[in-house]
Order: structure tokens, then C-alpha cells, then sequence
């Protein structure tokens, strides 16, 4: 009697529905696009495919983690500064994506109703560590559909996502690539065209016991350094996102004052260069 | 006779209903399993058989806060903490970590399992019951489907039973009598027969609780379900119980037998 129920049931993969995990896009594209079709386009697509230039970071400090953006969008030599590339997932978490925007879009709507369905089943607050997994099963998930067609269109993200543990009482940090590998990091993460520039610096000033505000800085000169020498990510436009978390909660840092920090940093390397100091450093809000 | 000759499909009947609910009640029986929640765990009892039973058989623990206990026939039992099982392996290598399968995961699917076995007329011949030591909460789902939320102690089982056979009247009870009074006679030595176990059970648990939702210590729970067991608990030829205590994400267990009644001890005279 039991077994016919054990036979008939479980798989509980199939149990829990793909719908929550499935990216909307994806799934309209996956029924209208003809592979086989494409091969022959294939090669002109990798050797066109546009870059979408970003720099995103996050950083432990003593109590929790800083995490820090860019906000250039970019399409070829067409660009906008009001992206928000560092969003607040809810309990403690946020993520920051390089990639194409729409699937940036999509997969942070994916996520967001992903956790709210698994906080009804099992009735708790789902912090980072169970939001890093939602993440990699959503990633891996929609790999799976489109696989090739999809990294070839470049229709893809990086995400990183950080935020504090109140189990563990630590930050955490944790580094996806696009096909859903999940990677916990000890010290910091980088993401997008910039992340390399930027973990040059991380790599160099970043210590285990930074205080708030040192890591705060470090992050805002991390991204700025990036932005120098990467043409798509210039923390010079527009004011850096930054955000610290802590086991006290999220704190933003506000606009004029990441420009004005920005600023005085600017100003520093700058003397300390040696160089002339030029009107280089404004914001579209100012 | 409920089989069709030339599928496997079952035509669902109420006869077949109520001849199946009786059997898994029958399976499940007459005996008792009590827990009764406590400051910082609870207290689990049952009837054991050394011969018959494992160690905590009717246990599983599903994480350090929380257990399921089942009372019913074993092979059902144990074939559910298999589903549990492969439940948590499924949702920790796709979803969550673990600490996020809690109770009501569980519960949300698995006691849906119960319900629809029973609906497909294949009714599992057990009970069981969720217990969080975080709240004091209990959730019982029988073998039916019924779910119920209980507050402090639960009982499992004890399902009603004939404890003499029935005699036949005899000439004497029947005489000048109308054939309603008989009928009234027949149900009363019918129903004075028919004991209750979880009934008294519930009444001699709520004497420990009163308006309590877990009981102080330890000990408290401990004698609150050994009385109980002693108790209302139908005889059998085995008389132990085993006593199992969950705390700290331990189950820890001690067998007790259940002390014969003085007048058993009487000998006739020589």
C-alpha cells in the first residue's frame, strides 16, 4: 500500500515548480528560438557581442559588509547613469549584477518571489545563506534552458550577493558566474568589465579588521579606480551606490555624500600625484 | 469483489470506505502514545515489546527542535520518515540549507500524502503527530486525513474497543418484554462493554495541565505520562512502557513496567 505511494510520488523535484525559478524572458524565448537555425550566425554573434560595462564589489568588514556599484548602463556608445546596480533583496541581503539589464531585471523579481514562496513553506525568515542557494538554482535553472544561445546573445548576468548572516553573526560574500557555479568568498567580491581594476585596489588596502568607515572609503576608491582606465564604469559621472550592512541592519549611504567622499579622494591622489587639479568630478544631480 | 477485472482501478464505494477505515483504526488499535511537552522538550510514551519493537521505533526526529511520532502498523511509519528523509535531501540539494526544512515543510507535504492515500481508498493504518519544541504546539493527522491542533499533550491511538464479548440474552432478560426494550437492553451491555482509552487519556492528561501550555520540568512530564500509560493504557501480556525524554536535540530513553494491581496478586487459599 505504501509503496504504491512511495512509487507514485516522490520525485520531489517535480514537487516543487519550476515556475518560481524559470525567468520569464527565458521561457518566452526559449519557444520562439530555432538553434539549429542559428549556428550559422553564431560566430558573428560572439565576435559582435556588446559588453556592458559595470563595476560591482562588496567587502567584509569587522561587523558586516560593504557593498558598492557603478551606475553607468551601457549599450555600445550609448550610456545612462541612473542605474541602480545595488539592490536590497530583504532580510539583511542585496545583490549586485554585471550583464545585460533586463536579465538583471528579471532575475531580481525571480529572486525576490523565489524567497517569499519558500518563506510561506517553511515559515521563516530566509537570510543570505538560503537565498544564496535560491540564486544558484535559479542561475543553473535557466543555464540549463538556453545554455549556448543565451551566452552567445550575451543575454546574461554575474551577480554577487552580500549580506549578513545573524546565525553565523558575520558577514557573508558570495560570487556566482553565469552558468549558477556559487563561490563563498572570505574578503571581497568583484563583478563586471571594472571588477578586475577594482580588486587590484581591494587586493592591496583590504584588512580583516576594517571599521565601518574604512571600508566604506576603501570601496568608494575601489570602484573610482576602476573607473578610470574602464571606459564603461566611471564612478567620476554619477554618485557610487553603496550600501553597509551590519547585524543592526542596512544603511545607504546617501547621495552627496559619496560624491563628496568620492571627491575628497580624488583630490588626495591627485596631490599626492602631484597633478593639477581639473573641474573632472561632477554629478547629473548636483 | 471492489477489483475490475480488466484494469487495476478500484471502484470506490462506501462500503469499501467504511470497510478499510476500520481496518487502518483496527492497525492502528487500542494502545496508547502519549508526549507531552515540557519547558525545553517533551516527553514521549508508549507501549514497548523487547521482543517486537525497536528502541524508539514510533520516533523521528526531523531536526534538534522538532520530531514526528507515529502510532500505527511500522512498515507504514517507517516508509513515511523514508519520504521525510528523501523530502529534506530534495529540497537541501535544489533549494535551502537545512536549517530551512523545518516543521511545516514537512507537514505541508507530507501529510497531503495522507490524506490522498485515504481518498484513493488505500488508507494508511497510521496516525501521527508533529511536535516543536519552539511552540507548544502539537499537529496531529490521522490516518483520514483529519488534521487537529493541540495545545501541550497529544494522544495518539487508543482507538475505541470491545473489552468482554457479548453474551447472548438469556431467557430471564427477555422475558415479558417488548421487543424495543430488548433492543434498548442489547445496546446498553453492548455499549457498557466498550472502553475508550484515548477519551480517558485526554481527561487524566488535562488533570497534569489544566490551563497550562507545557508543563515546568522534566519530571513534571515524566509523571504526568507514566500515570496516564499506567492508567488508561489497555492490558496486555507485555506491560513495559518506554518513556523517551527529547532535549537539546537528544532523545534519550528508560523502560518502564507497569506495576501489577493488588487484587492480581491475590492466590486462593489452599
Amino acid at each position: 500500500m505504501m509503496e504504491n505511494m512511495i512509487h507514485s510520488t516522490p520525485d520531489f523535484k517535480n514537487l516543487f515548480e519550476t515556475k518560481h525559478f524559470a525567468l520569464r524572458s527565458l521561457e518566452n524565448l526559449k519557444s520562439k528560438v530555432d538553434l539549429a537555425g542559428l549556428a550559422p550566425t553564431m560566430h558573428d554573434l560572439i565576435k559582435n557581442r556588446k559588453t556592458n560595462g559595470t563595476t560591482v564589489i562588496a567587502l567584509k568588514y569587522q561587523d558586516g559588509i560593504v557593498i558598492a556599484g557603478d551606475r553607468r548602463g551601457s549599450y555600445g556608445h550609448i550610456h545612462s547613469d541612473d542605474f541602480i546596480k545595488v539592490q536590497d533583496m530583504g532580510n539583511l541581503t542585496f545583490i549586485a549584477c554585471s550583464g545585460t539589464s533586463s536579465y538583471i531585471d528579471d532575475l531580481e523579481k525571480t529572486l525576490i518571489s523565489a524567497r517569499k514562496y519558500w518563506e510561506n513553506i517553511c515559515e521563516e525568515t530566509i537570510y543570505i545563506d538560503g537565498q544564496a542557494q535560491l540564486l544558484e538554482r535559479i542561475l543553473r535553472q535557466n543555464f540549463e534552458y538556453l545554455n549556448v544561445l543565451m551566452y552567445v546573445l550575451g543575454y546574461y548576468a554575474v551577480p554577487i550577493l552580500a549580506g549578513y548572516d545573524p546565525f553565523l553573526k558575520k558577514g557573508r560574500l558570495f560570487e556566482f558566474d553565469e552558468t549558477g557555479g556559487r563561490y563563498e568568498k572570505k574578503d571581497y567580491v568583484v563583478s563586471g568589465s571594472g571588477g578586475l581594476l577594482a580588486e587590484m585596489v581591494l587586493d592591496d588596502k583590504w584588512e580583516a579588521d576594517l571599521n565601518e568607515t574604512d571600508a566604506v572609503l576603501l570601496a568608494i576608491r575601489a570602484v573610482m579606480r576602476a573607473s578610470r582606465d574602464n571606459y564603461t564604469s566611471p564612478g567620476t559621472l554619477a554618485p557610487i551606490t553603496v550600501y553597509a550592512v551590519s547585524k543592526t541592519g542596512s544603511r545607504v549611504l546617501p547621495e552627496k555624500k559619496a560624491l563628496r567622499l568620492a571627491w575628497s579622494l580624488h583630490i588626495k591622489d591627485k596631490k599626492r600625484r602631484g597633478e593639477k587639479i581639473q573641474a573632472d568630478f561632477f554629478s547629473g544631480k548636483e | 469483489m471492489f477489483e475490475n477485472q480488466n484494469s487495476s482501478t478500484v471502484i470506490q464505494t462506501s462500503d469499501l470506505f467504511l470497510m478499510k477505515e476500520g481496518d487502518a483504526a483496527d492497525k492502528i488499535g487500542r494502545h496508547l502514545l502519549i508526549i507531552a511537552l515540557y519547558k525545553n522538550g517533551a516527553v514521549i510514551g508508549n507501549r514497548f515489546d523487547k521482543r517486537q519493537n525497536e528502541e524508539q521505533q514510533w520516533i523521528k526526529k526531523l531536526n534538534p527542535t522538532s520530531l514526528v511520532v507515529g502510532l500505527g502498523q511500522y512498515g507504514c511509519f517507517r516508509s513515511f520518515c523514508d519520504l521525510a528523509d528523501s523530502l529534506k535531501l530534495s529540497i537541501t540539494d535544489n533549494f535551502l540549507p537545512g536549517r530551512y526544512v523545518t516543521l511545516p515543510v514537512y507537514d505541508k507535504y507530507l501529510t497531503p500524502m495522507i490524506r490522498s492515500a485515504y481518498e484513493s481508498g488505500k488508507p494508511l493504518a497510521l496516525d501521527i503527530m508533529y511536535a516543536n519544541l519552539r511552540s507548544s504546539k502539537l499537529k496531529m493527522a490521522r490516518f483520514n486525513g483529519d488534521t487537529a491542533t493541540y495545545v501541550g499533550f497529544g494522544v495518539l491511538g487508543g482507538y475505541p474497543y470491545q473489552d468482554q464479548p457479548m453474551q447472548a440474552l438469556t431467557s430471564k432478560e427477555t422475558q415479558c418484554k417488548t421487543k424495543q426494550q430488548i433492543s434498548e437492553t442489547m445496546r446498553n451491555m453492548f455499549e457498557s462493554g466498550v472502553r475508550n482509552p484515548v477519551k480517558d487519556a485526554v481527561k487524566k492528561m488535562e488533570s497534569f495541565f489544566g490551563e497550562k501550555k507545557y508543563l515546568d520540568a522534566t519530571d513534571d512530564a515524566m509523571d504526568a505520562v507514566q500515570e496516564t500509560l499506567f492508567l488508561c493504557d489497555p492490558p496486555s501480556k507485555k506491560e513495559t512502557f518506554e518513556l523517551t525524554v527529547f532535549e537539546n536535540g537528544e532523545l534519550k530513553s528508560v523502560y518502564l513496567e507497569r506495576p501489577k494491581s493488588p487484587i492480581a496478586n491475590i492466590e486462593a487459599p489452599s
